[in-house]
C-alpha cells in the first residue's frame, strides 16, 4: 500500500540541514505500523511529507501510494486517493462550523472519486454516529472548527474527521501528546474500530503509552532521520524501559534528552 | 500661488450648469440652496494633498459632467434579496426620489414618524444646513439633496419594526448624480432599528449620501448597511453621529462594487456612558477603492468606543482606512479600540491603513491595532489535506475572517445579504453559498 524507499528531504529554506536520511518503510493493509523516536528524529517532518505539506524538499528517494507517485500529488489529491493526517496541531478555523467543514471535506471527496455526495441529512446521521463513537460531544459539531476546543477536544475531533473520511492510510502525529488518560483510551478506542483489514494506520508517538491501546503489528525506531530498528511490540515496551539512547548510539547520534524514565 | 489653490480640485463647469438647470426645482429655500451650492464651487474637491484624502484622487470626480437623476422603472422583483422579511417598513428612493409604489410605511406603530426629505424641507430648512462646514460633498448634498428620510422617534418608545432604507441607482449613466439627505433622531429613551440598503443596478452612478443621526439620552439606534455597487460606480457618504448620555449606537457596514467608494463617519459621544461600535468589512478587487475614514469625538467621561473593520484586498483592489480618535480633556475614563484587519489575497492589491490617537484626559484606555497580512498557509494545508482543492480552501478561509463582520449586522437578512455578496465575489465562492 505505502512503499517508501530511500527517503532523504530537507526544509526548503534550510539547505544544510537534512532531516530524513534514507528512509525505508512499507506499510501493507490492515497493518499498523508504531514509528517511535525522540524529539527532532524527523518524526513530524515524516508525517507533513506524506501529506503533502509545503515547505519540504525531497532530495533522494521515492514515496508510492498503492502504484502511484505520492509525492507528485497535492495534498487534496492525497486525501481523496485516501490517505490522512491526524495532526499534532490542529487548527482553529473561526467561522466555519465544525459539521459544515466535514461534510465539504467528505464530498470533496467523493467529487474526485465520482462518487455521489452525500446529502445533508444523510450526513447527520453519520456524523452523529461516529460523534458518539469518538466521544466528540454534539455541540463541538456545531462549534466552529476546534475553535476554543481543549487539547482532548481537538485530538478527538482528528479521529472523528478519520471516521468520517474513512481512509485507506491514515497517520496519526502524536495523537497522544496533551491527553489525559480517559481521552487518551477515547481516542485509541476510536483509532480501533477503524482498524480493517483494508486500512493501513502509522501511529508516530514519542511515548508507548498509546500502544497499550492502539497495540502494533510493527514498531520502528527512527532516529536521525533513519529507521534504525525495526521489530514487533515488544520493541515498543524495550523502549519504554531502557530509553532511546542505545538506538541513538547505535545511530552515531548523541542522546538529546535523558532516557523516557529516568 | 496660495496653498489654497494646491488643495483644492476646481470642479468642472458642469457641476454649475447642472445646479443652474436644477435649482427651479429644487424643494427648500432657494437662496439656501444657492448659498450651498456657492460654499461647494468655493471649497472645490480636495486634493491627494489634502491628509485624509491622501490616498484617494478625487480628479476624475472633479472633472465629470454630472448628468440630473433620471426616472427609471424599477420593480420589487429587482430589489429580490435585498428586502428585508419580517416586520419591515421601508422607503425606496430610485435615482435620488421616492419610489412610492415600492415603498410601504402604513401601520407605523405610535411614536414613529417616517416621512420623506421633500415632505419636511420646507418647513424644517435645518434638514439641508451643513452638518461638516468644511466638506465639500457635503455642500454639494446640501445644493441638489432631494432624497433622503427623515425618521423621528418619541422619547421612552421601543420601535419593533425595522426599518428600512433602500436607494436604488438604477440606469446607463456612470455620470448621474444623486444626492441623498437622511435625517434620524431618536429622542431619550428611543430604541430604534434599521437598515441603509445601497444598490446600484445599471451601469453606475455617482451617490453622494450624508446621514445625521441623532441618538439623545438612554437611546439606542442600531444600523445595517449594505452596499452594493458597480465596476462604474462612486459612492460618498459621510455619517454624522452624536450619541448622548448613556446612549449607543451601533453600525455594520458591509460594501462590495464600487470603483470608488467612500464611507465617513463623525462620530461624536456627547454625554457620559454614551456607546459607540462601528464596524464594517471592504472586499475591493480590480481597479475598486473603497475608503474607511472615522473619526471617533470622546467628549464626555466614561464612554466606550469600539471600530473593527476588516478588508480582503483581492488582485487590484485598493482600500483606504483611517481612523482617529480624538479624546477631549473632559473625558476621562474613556475606553477607545480600534482594529483593522486586513487580507491581502494578491500581490498587486494595496492597503493604506493609519489609525491615529489624540488624547487630551489622563486617565483612559485606548488601543489601536492594524494588521496587513495573507492566508495562513497551516490552514490552508488543513483544509487541503481533508480533500478541500486550495481555492475552496482559500475561500472558506477569506470567508471565515470576514464572517467576524458579518455576524455583527444586527438583521439576519442582512446578514445574508452579505454573506451572499462576499462569496459572489470570491474565487470558488459559489461552491459555498451553503454558508449563506
Amino acid at each position: 500500500m505505502l512503499k517508501i524507499t530511500n527517503l532523504h528531504a530537507r526544509i526548503e529554506d534550510e539547505p544544510e540541514g537534512e532531516i530524513l536520511k534514507g528512509l525505508d518503510l512499507q506499510v501493507n493493509p490492515g497493518e499498523v505500523h508504531a514509528i517511535m523516536g525522540p524529539n527532532g528524529s524527523g518524526k513530524s517532518t515524516l508525517a507533513y511529507i506524506l501529506s503533502g505539506r509545503d515547505g519540504y524538499e525531497v532530495t533522494e528517494g521515492s514515496v508510492s501510494f498503492e502504484g502511484d507517485d505520492l509525492l507528485e500529488m497535492e495534498p487534496e489529491e492525497r486525501a481523496a486517493a485516501g490517505v490522512f493526517l491526524a495532526f499534532q496541531y490542529p487548527i482553529e478555523i473561526p467561522g466555519v462550523a465544525n459539521m459544515y467543514f466535514l461534510r465539504t471535506a467528505l464530498n470533496a471527496i467523493k467529487k474526485t472519486r465520482g462518487e455521489p455526495e452525500v446529502d445533508a441529512a444523510t450526513f447527520m446521521k453519520m456524523l452523529r454516529q461516529h460523534a458518539e463513537v469518538v466521544g466528540v460531544r454534539s455541540d463541538l459539531l456545531k462549534r466552529d472548527v476546534n475553535a476554543g476546543f481543549s487539547g482532548g477536544e481537538k485530538k478527538r475531533n482528528e479521529i472523528l474527521q478519520m471516521a468520517i473520511l474513512q481512509p485507506k492510510l491514515a497517520i496519526l502525529d502524536e495523537t497522544d501528546s496533551g491527553l489525559d488518560i480517559d481521552a487518551l483510551r477515547t481516542v485509541a478506542d476510536g483509532v480501533n474500530q477503524l482498524r480493517s483489514p483494508d486500512r493501513g494506520i502509522v501511529v508516530i508517538t514519542h511515548y508507548q503509552r498509546l500502544l497499550d491501546y492502539i497495540v502494533p503489528d510493527h514498531v520502528h525506531v527512527l532516529v536521525g532521520g533513519k529507521i534504525v530498528r525495526s521489530g514487533d511490540k515488544s520493541l515498543a515496551l524495550e523502549l519504554e524501559e531502557k530509553g532511546y539512547g542505545e538506538a541513538l548510539a547505535a545511530a552515531g547520534v548523541a542522546s538529546p534528552e535523558p532516557a523516557l524514565n529516568a | 500661488m496660495t496653498t489654497t489653490a494646491i488643495r483644492r480640485l476646481e470642479p468642472a463647469s458642469g457641476y454649475a450648469l447642472l445646479f443652474d438647470r436644477l435649482k427651479g426645482g429644487l424643494a427648500g429655500s432657494g437662496a439656501a440652496r444657492a448659498s450651498s451650492f456657492k460654499r461647494f464651487a468655493e471649497l472645490g474637491f480636495p486634493t491627494t494633498r489634502t491628509e485624509a484624502w491622501k490616498y484617494t484622487n478625487l480628479k476624475p470626480l472633479a472633472e465629470v459632467a454630472p448628468s440630473a437623476p433620471v426616472p427609471a422603472e424599477v420593480s420589487l422583483a429587482d430589489l429580490d434579496g435585498y428586502l428585508l422579511t419580517g416586520d419591515v417598513r421601508r422607503l425606496v428612493f430610485v435615482n435620488g426620489h421616492l419610489a412610492p409604489d415600492l415603498s410601504d410605511i402604513a401601520r407605523l406603530p405610535s411614536g414613529l414618524r417616517v416621512k420623506t426629505l421633500l415632505e419636511c424641507v420646507e418647513a424644517e430648512a435645518s434638514l439641508l444646513a451643513d452638518v461638516d462646514a468644511d466638506r465639500a460633498l457635503t455642500a454639494l448634498n446640501a445644493a441638489f439633496a432631494q432624497g433622503g428620510a427623515v425618521i423621528e422617534v418619541e422619547a421612552g418608545v421601543t420601535i419593533d419594526p425595522v426599518i428600512q432604507l433602500i436607494f436604488v441607482d438604477a440606469g446607463d449613466d456612470a455620470a448621474m448624480l444623486t444626492n441623498v439627505r437622511n435625517r434620524v433622531s431618536l429622542a431619550a429613551g428611543a430604541r430604534l432599528r434599521m437598515a441603509e440598503t445601497h444598490l446600484v443596478l445599471g451601469t453606475g452612478s455617482i451617490t453622494n449620501v450624508v446621514n445625521h443621526f441623532n441618538v439623545a439620552d438612554e437611546a439606542e439606534l442600531l444600523s445595517d448597511k449594505v452596499q452594493i455597487g458597480t465596476k462604474a460606480s462612486r459612492a460618498f457618504g459621510q455619517s454624522v453621529i452624536q450619541v448622548g448620555k448613556n446612549a449607543k449606537f451601533g453600525q455594520t457596514t458591509i460594501g462590495v462594487g464600487g470603483a470608488l467608494v467612500r464611507n465617513e463617519s463623525l462620530a461624536k459621544l456627547e454625554g457620559p456612558h454614551g456607546d459607540l461600535d462601528l464596524n464594517g468589512t471592504y472586499v475591493p478587487e480590480g481597479g475598486e477603492q473603497v475608503d474607511t475614514v472615522i473619526r471617533v469625538e470622546h467628549l464626555a467621561p466614561n464612554c466606550e468606543s469600539n471600530q473593527f473593520y476588516k478588508g480582503v484586498l483581492l488582485s487590484g483592489g485598493h482600500g483606504v482606512f483611517a481612523g482617529k480618535i480624538f479624546v477631549d480633556q473632559v473625558a476621562q475614563k474613556t475606553n477607545a479600540y480600534q482594529q483593522n484587519d486586513n487580507l491581502m489575497l494578491s500581490r498587486d492589491a494595496e492597503i493604506d491603513t493609519k489609525p491615529e490617537l489624540e488624547i487630551y484626559a489622563d486617565d483612559v484606555k485606548c488601543s489601536h491595532g492594524a494588521t496587513v497580512g495573507e492566508l495562513d498557509e497551516t490552514g490552508l494545508f488543513y483544509l487541503r489535506s481533508r480533500g478541500i482543492d486550495r481555492q475552496t480552501a482559500e475561500a472558506i478561509l477569506t470567508f471565515a475572517f470576514a464572517g467576524e463582520v458579518v455576524e455583527r449586522l444586527h438583521h439576519e437578512d442582512s446578514q445574508h445579504q452579505a454573506r451572499r455578496a462576499l462569496l459572489g465575489r470570491l474565487r470558488g465562492g459559489d461552491k459555498l453559498m451553503e454558508l449563506v
